[in-house]
């Protein structure tokens, strides 16, 4: 069954309603170490945040992993837990342990096939809340000559509502040009 | 700072009968990622499967998949192209299509898919597309067998 679009669709249509909205995107147009995101003015707004991302690193590694902090904490207040397959085809789960920042999702690096770029949609749960630890889930993963499929949680052991949010490579290498992070307000 | 409500119904179909295959064509290019939404049920048990562009090859995916109820043990494996539904009834699953309008580089998205009924499962994808098209058309069909009337495809433009 054909369905087209081209009569159907209106092409970029504007927006049909407000509990899903963009706040911002950070396209990567040099090397950087890191992406941060400000929402402090949106508390009002929202009630969960989503982050969709592409990501490629100059880090020789054909997949590596993100990091996730919230509010510049870089205490030991992080911890995490991963379902995992690998392109050995092997299944892992491993966690637990407390970190220093999240181990959000999947990039790809260097060694990777050109034009890869490992992809992830992060959801924060309650992100505003002042009475919760806050919960990050996410999906991300790199299909290439080194493939890594991830479903992650991320704990951040803090009741403070979120007002800033900053990725990073969790090798210390830098994030590419074209690697694309965006932020969403989701009502609730 | 300015928000943009997004998250926009691009098209929506309901199978009034069983068909061999769904093409959703003339997607628009204005926003950045695709999100599918799709209950669907097949004739007999067959993969559902996701392409692009009526394109066949160039495509890989790895996956997690647990099966057999209750006790059934996550396994890994590499399995493409990603799939969205095998049983014939109540397949229940959703695709994560990043920059699809982007044009240098290969396609990345996600796909995962659950069944409550008969042999039940629960499988995650990460699968990648070889090609640095914009993808203008998606095309979803199984093996063998029909997608079974009833089936739902919702498809959703997200703004970046």
């Amino acid at each position: 069954m054909l369905i087209p679009l081209g009569i159907l669709a209106a092409s970029g249509a504007g927006p049909v309603g407000g509990d899903y909205e963009l706040i911002s995107t950070t396209l990567i147009s040099s090397p950087a170490s890191s992406v941060t995101f400000n929402v402090s003015s949106f508390a009002a707004n929202y009630r969960h945040l989503q982050i969709r991302y592409t990501a490629r690193t100059d880090h020789a590694l054909s997949s590596n992993n993100l990091g996730i902090r919230f509010n510049g904490d870089m205490g030991s207040n992080y911890a995490y837990l991963a379902l995992e397959a690998g392109y050995s085809g092997s299944s892992v789960v491993s966690g637990g342990q407390t970190l220093d920042k999240g181990l959000l999702g999947v990039s790809a690096g260097s060694a990777t096939t050109a034009n890869v770029f490992a992809g992830g949609v992060v959801d924060i749960l309650d992100a505003f809340s002042a009475s919760k630890n806050k919960t990050v889930r996410s999906l991300s993963g790199n299909r290439s000559n080194d493939s890594v499929l991830s479903i992650r949680r991320v704990l951040w052991m803090s009741t403070a509502p979120i007002n800033s949010i900053t990725i990073d490579n969790w090798m210390a290498s830098n994030l590419v040009t074209g690697s694309r992070f965006s932020i969403y307000g989701i009502k609730g | 700072m300015t928000t943009l409500p997004t998250y926009d119904l691009i098209s929506t179909v309901t199978l009034a009968a069983s068909t061999p295959s769904v093409v959703i064509s003339g997607i628009p290019q204005g926003y950045r990622d695709l999100v599918l939404v799709s209950t669907n049920s097949m004739t007999a048990t067959d993969s559902l499967f996701v392409r692009f562009n009526n394109n066949t090859t160039g495509y890989t995916a790895v996956r997690i998949f647990q099966s057999g109820g209750n006790n059934g043990t996550p396994v890994s494996d590499t399995y493409a192209p990603a799939e969205i539904g095998y049983n014939t009834t109540a397949n229940m699953g959703i695709v994560n299509i990043m920059d699809y309008s982007v044009t240098n580089k290969h396609k990345t998205y996600f796909t995962r898919w659950g069944n409550a009924n008969g042999t039940k499962y629960v499988q995650f994808y990460a699968a990648c597309w070889a090609n640095t098209e914009a993808i203008h058309t998606i095309n979803l069909s199984p093996s063998i067998h029909q997608i079974a009337a009833g089936s739902t495809f919702a498809l959703y433009g997200i703004v970046a």
